[in-house]
């Protein structure tokens, strides 16, 4: 970090007024709620919400105008009662699934909800099936180096000799 | 002027490129004998990948066509006259930035005439075009050093195989500079000069993100390399010892410099915000990612392929998905896919060519690895049970974990594209959903060192393992007794990287302790470990306590969000702040609200802290910067706020224990990759042409 | 030639480049609103200081097609916009509400709209956002198409440019007048 500054009063003077007026800051102390039960889901809530105009932050991590008001309200929405899941029914009412961080399962998310699944599942089959090969066909294997060392031998041969290669 | 020049050096830039494509193809050869004997016509596109079918004989060619094309001291001239070529475009894109010349719109869309020097050069990397120049430039490094490697096992006037990855290289160099022309040229200029740019954007505004670019290109120019030798490798059916040999060099550079950006990502938001977080998953983060994730992968199973040339298929595979990921990451986060608001910016957006780029070169690749793949042999066989077979599965498991990251990233956009519906995909998604895979896999790791090439024995394994099994079992009991109402996963994080941290140790200290052999120098228990094992162990105790350091911090966490009055103390672990008050002082392109605190650990003043919000007039863009302390035992993390209602500062403190671990993780793995390229390059030097295998 | 399961990187990849290649122009950084075919949300809120009319959901349902646009004096791109909102405001002979987003202060909207002209037929104040997030609004400037029901049909986020004002809000105000 620069810690090397030189002091320029008239920048200052001019800067001044438009520094006041800044943007939110994540979590302020005058948003947090007296009860720490109620912060705690506050807090856990907010992290489940997307800011909306971030890349990927939750509303608990954004310094962005919008998080600050939906913190606000979620807090709001716990006062007034609700339980976490209408305080987030609430929200995506408003918004959509979008500003769900972690996608829903529903028709749309079941390839993205399978796909790891599947992933790992067709992995293990193609390892299990690269095993039973490797044991079966020990022989074939090395004829089919054989023939590849032949290839290779043959087009050695046929380019140059002094082409060194350290097998 | 000098833009011109830059412009035209672009342009010759993917001339020479194609002239490398071409000369170097052996192709080139066939199709230009054809043209000697004038029944044939030259049909054949030169330079294009896919010539499975042309395995017959071109070395009788060779002697006729010697003398015109192949004098081995005029070989170096094309990848030398493209690196000067790409030198000369970059030092003139450089130049206008530093001398703010506005009338290229690059200058002004990212540039301000009041931006320091140091990130005027820096901002000539962040728009588009910069950045492809960059690419280019990296790229065409790689190619010359290849092409010096090359020469140094295989003559490059017969060698098809050296030929063929020469003429790759070029011809990738050719297509990345038509998209740069294309999509983003640099060096055009407007006719309607503006008095002054927009500035850069503040959050650039960095030394470390300044490095990042360059480490980000050269990590994929590296992988570009990579792919090229692949494709020379399938074309000639020589995916074998010595290619894997040669590929060792540039998969574990790629993977330093993608780490080296990476680690610069995480850190500069890590610093920046106010909340002490480091990665989000989003698309330009996940980007990076991807790459990163398959290069060891790539590593491990290269080393299998070195070994017993088994893996060929897999190894062939990885060596062009790495590349297709990372220029796909590239294409991702410069396309603006993913931005949340439509940006107004004064250079349209367009990376069009970068995408159908990457579509032609990757569609020729993966033809060309289905066509010749069935040719391939195996090697004989390893066990299921041996260091080989350990190696196989870390690799698919990286590549597993990478296409979940790469499905995580791409679902949302083709989601909507598909069925207009918008959803996210964040960090809880990827969380709940690669824990399962990192577990085992970091499970496996440990076994590294203790595993025998070929085959081994359970019971072997055991014996050696012992210890370390005992050590971490005893370390997770103790951690998931005194922590019983935490979440598990973290604790089984810390578990298993007490598992690798002892597995490594223990067998270090083993292979110290050997009893030394009669007559034997007393360091050479330290010289037979080699420096592939140092690297090795390096590598993974940084993985180990990286993620120890995560899991740690994410438990033990502490904040604490005050409006703080000057004097006032709070206290965040075993730190104690005092508040001294916030100061306006000017920087030299923005003016900073800066707050000192006093550091406190058990009452003993340790350091003064210094977060600022800075404002950057140019741009009219706030920026915070947190103030960090790495501590012995964990970060402070300070940063401020505005000024609250009651006239108090508001003042975020966030002690994250362990966290300077996830920093030295990150290290030691950089540090393992360097080592290992350090110590192959200083013997090579001193016996050059001798292998140190 | 026959199967090898060394096609499947092909399949793939070319899966992957057509989805993309099909979706080469497409924008997907504006995010649908779900409010979309609802009926807009109850509201009511002040007016500008020194004016009479606020703005509620009374205004919205009065029969006929109109149109809210949501604007604030600190944000930028809704200067851009503006000479276009009185365009609309002249030729779509539709009434245009404007709803002020957010102001710091609540005198900075009516030197706003005195500088610049006032297009809108009513303005409400909504100095906490609470009525903006009712609305699903995450950026502005945004524009909404509202039908006689008070139902929302149309969003547009972001500054309205020539090109959409011609080729997408008006055609859809005429759609959803006749």
């Amino acid at each position: 970090m620069i810690r090397r500054f030189k002091l320029v009063f008239g920048a200052l003077a001019i800067l001044l007024p438009v520094m006041a007026a800044s943007p939110a800051f994540a979590v302020n102390p005058d948003e947090m709620l007296s009860n720490p039960v109620l912060e705690e889901r506050a807090r856990e809530i907010s992290k489940e919400l997307r800011c909306l105009v971030c890349q990927n932050q939750s509303i608990d991590d954004s310094d962005a105008e919008l998080a600050r008001d939906l913190r606000v309200l979620v807090r709001e929405r716990l006062i007034a009662g609700d339980d976490n899941e209408e305080v987030i029914d609430y929200i995506v009412a408003r918004y959509g699934d979008y500003v769900l961080l972690n996608p829903p399962l529903k028709p749309e998310t079941y390839i993205l909800w399978a796909s790891p699944v599947v992933l790992v599942l067709l992995a293990m089959l193609a390892v299990f099936a690269f095993y039973r090969r490797k044991k079966r066909d020990g022989s074939t294997a090395s004829a089919s180096l054989s023939k590849d060392e032949q290839a290779r031998l043959d087009e050695l041969l046929g380019t140059s000799k002094d082409n060194g290669k350290s097998e | 002027m000098l833009a011109e020049l830059g412009h035209f050096a672009l342009l010759l830039m993917v001339v020479t490129g194609i002239g490398q494509a071409v000369l170097f193809s052996p192709l080139w050869l066939r199709s230009s004998l054809r043209m000697f004997s004038p029944q044939k016509a030259p049909a054949t596109p030169a330079g294009s990948p896919d010539f499975p079918d042309d395995n017959d004989n071109d070395g009788n060619a060779h002697g006729a066509l010697a003398p015109i094309v192949a004098k081995p001291a005029n070989l170096f001239l094309l990848p030398i006259a493209i690196l000067l070529l790409g030198l000369l475009a970059e030092g003139a894109l450089l130049n206008a930035f530093i001398v703010s010349d506005f009338t290229l719109p690059v200058v002004t869309d990212v540039s301000h005439s009041s931006t320091p020097l140091l990130y005027r050069i820096g901002a000539a990397f962040t728009p588009d075009g910069g950045a492809m120049l960059l690419w280019l430039v990296a790229l065409s490094l790689v190619n010359l050093l290849l092409a010096f490697q090359l020469r140094k096992s295989a003559s490059l006037d017969t060698d098809r195989f050296a030929r063929n990855t020469l003429s790759i290289l070029g011809m990738l160099i050719a297509v990345l500079g038509v998209v740069t022309l294309i999509d983003a040229d640099p060096f055009l200029r407007v006719t309607v000069v503006p008095l002054d740019g927009r500035g850069m954007n503040p959050q650039n505004q960095d030394l470390l993100k300044v490095l990042r670019e360059p480490f980000l290109y050269l990590g994929l120019a590296g992988l570009a390399g990579i792919f090229a030798l692949t494709l020379a490798g399938l074309l000639d059916n020589r995916i074998d010892r010595q290619f894997a040999e040669t590929m060792r060099s540039w998969t574990i550079a790629s993977w330093v410099c993608l780490g080296t950006a990476i680690a610069i990502n995480a850190y500069r938001s890590y610093s920046e915000q106010a909340w002490g977080g480091w990665w989000y998953w989003d698309t330009s983060e996940n980007s990076l990612l991807l790459p990163w994730l398959l290069a060891p992968a790539l590593l491990h199973c290269r080393a299998v392929l070195e070994k017993t040339e088994t893996l060929r298929s897999w190894t062939a595979f990885l060596g062009i998905t790495t590349l297709a990921v990372g220029w796909f990451g590239v294409y991702l986060t410069r396309s603006d896919l993913f931005a949340p608001l439509p940006e107004t910016q004064i250079l349209p957006i367009d990376s069009n060519g970068l995408l159908i780029g990457f579509c032609l070169v990757f569609a020729a690749a993966y033809y060309l690895f289905w066509r010749s793949v069935d040719q391939m042999g195996e090697g004989r066989c390893f066990e299921v049970i041996s260091r080989e077979s350990a190696m196989f599965l870390n690799s698919v498991m990286l590549a597993l974990i990478a296409a979940v990251v790469l499905i995580g990233t791409i679902y949302p956009l083709v989601l909507q594209w598909i069925t207009g519906e918008p959803i996210t995909v964040g960090a809880p998604f990827y969380v709940e959903v690669l824990v399962p895979i990192v577990l085992p896999l970091m499970f496996l790791m440990a076994f590294a060192p203790a595993l025998r090439w070929r085959q081994d024995e359970l019971w072997m394994i055991g014996r050696r393992m012992k210890l370390a099994a005992i050590l971490s079992l005893i370390t997770v009991l103790f951690v998931s007794i005194r922590f019983i109402d935490l979440s598990p996963a973290p604790l089984i994080g810390i578990g298993l990287a007490g598992w690798i941290l002892t597995a490594s140790l223990s067998d270090l200290w083993a292979r110290l302790w050997r009893h030394p052999e009669h007559g034997e120098s007393k360091y050479r228990n330290l010289q037979l470990l080699g420096p592939r094992y140092v690297s090795m162990t390096l590598a993974h105790i940084g993985l180990a306590v990286l993620i120890a350091g995560g899991s740690a911090s994410s438990i033990w966490e502490e904040q604490v969000v005050v409006s703080a009055r000057a004097g006032q103390s709070i206290q965040a672990g075993p730190y104690n702040l005092q508040y001294e008050g916030v100061s306006l002082l000017a920087g030299e392109n923005y003016a900073t609200r800066q707050a000192t605190f006093i550091l406190y650990r058990h009452s003993q003043p340790v350091t003064e802290l210094f977060p600022e919000i800075r404002y950057y007039p140019i741009r009219g863009v706030e920026t915070r910067e947190a103030d960090i302390w790495h501590g012995r035992d964990g970060d402070l993390h300070v940063s401020i706020g505005d000024r609250d209602d009651d006239g108090g500062r508001v003042v975020t403190v966030h002690y994250l224990p362990m966290m300077p671990w996830v920093w030295g993780g990150m290290l030691l793995m950089l540090i393992g990759g360097c080592f290992s390229i350090l110590t192959r390059v200083i013997l090579r030097l001193k016996k050059p042409g001798v292998s140190t295998s | 030639m026959r199967f090898s399961i060394a096609v499947i990187p092909l399949v793939l990849f070319a899966a992957l480049a057509g989805v993309f290649l099909l979706n080469i122009d497409k924008d997907a950084s504006v995010v649908p609103s779900v409010l979309i075919d609802k009926p807009a949300p109850e509201f009511s809120l002040p007016p500008l200081p020194g004016r009479d009319h606020g703005l509620s959901r009374a205004d919205l349902t009065k029969g006929n097609v109109s149109v809210l646009n949501v604007f604030a004096s600190w944000c930028i791109p809704c200067r851009a916009e503006h000479p276009l909102i009185k365009r609309l405001s002249r030729e779509a002979s539709v009434p245009v509400y404007g709803l002020n987003y957010k102001e710091k202060d609540p005198q900075d909207g009516v030197k706003w709209l005195d500088e610049l002209g006032d297009p809108y037929a009513a303005v409400g104040m909504d100095i906490s956002g609470r009525t903006g997030i009712d609305f699903g609004v995450y950026g502005v400037p945004e524009t909404f198409i509202i039908d006689g029901n008070g139902q929302i049909r149309y969003k547009h986020v972001g500054p309205v440019t020539v090109e959409v004002l011609e080729k997408v809000l008006m055609p859809k105000i005429e759609e959803l007048k006749g």
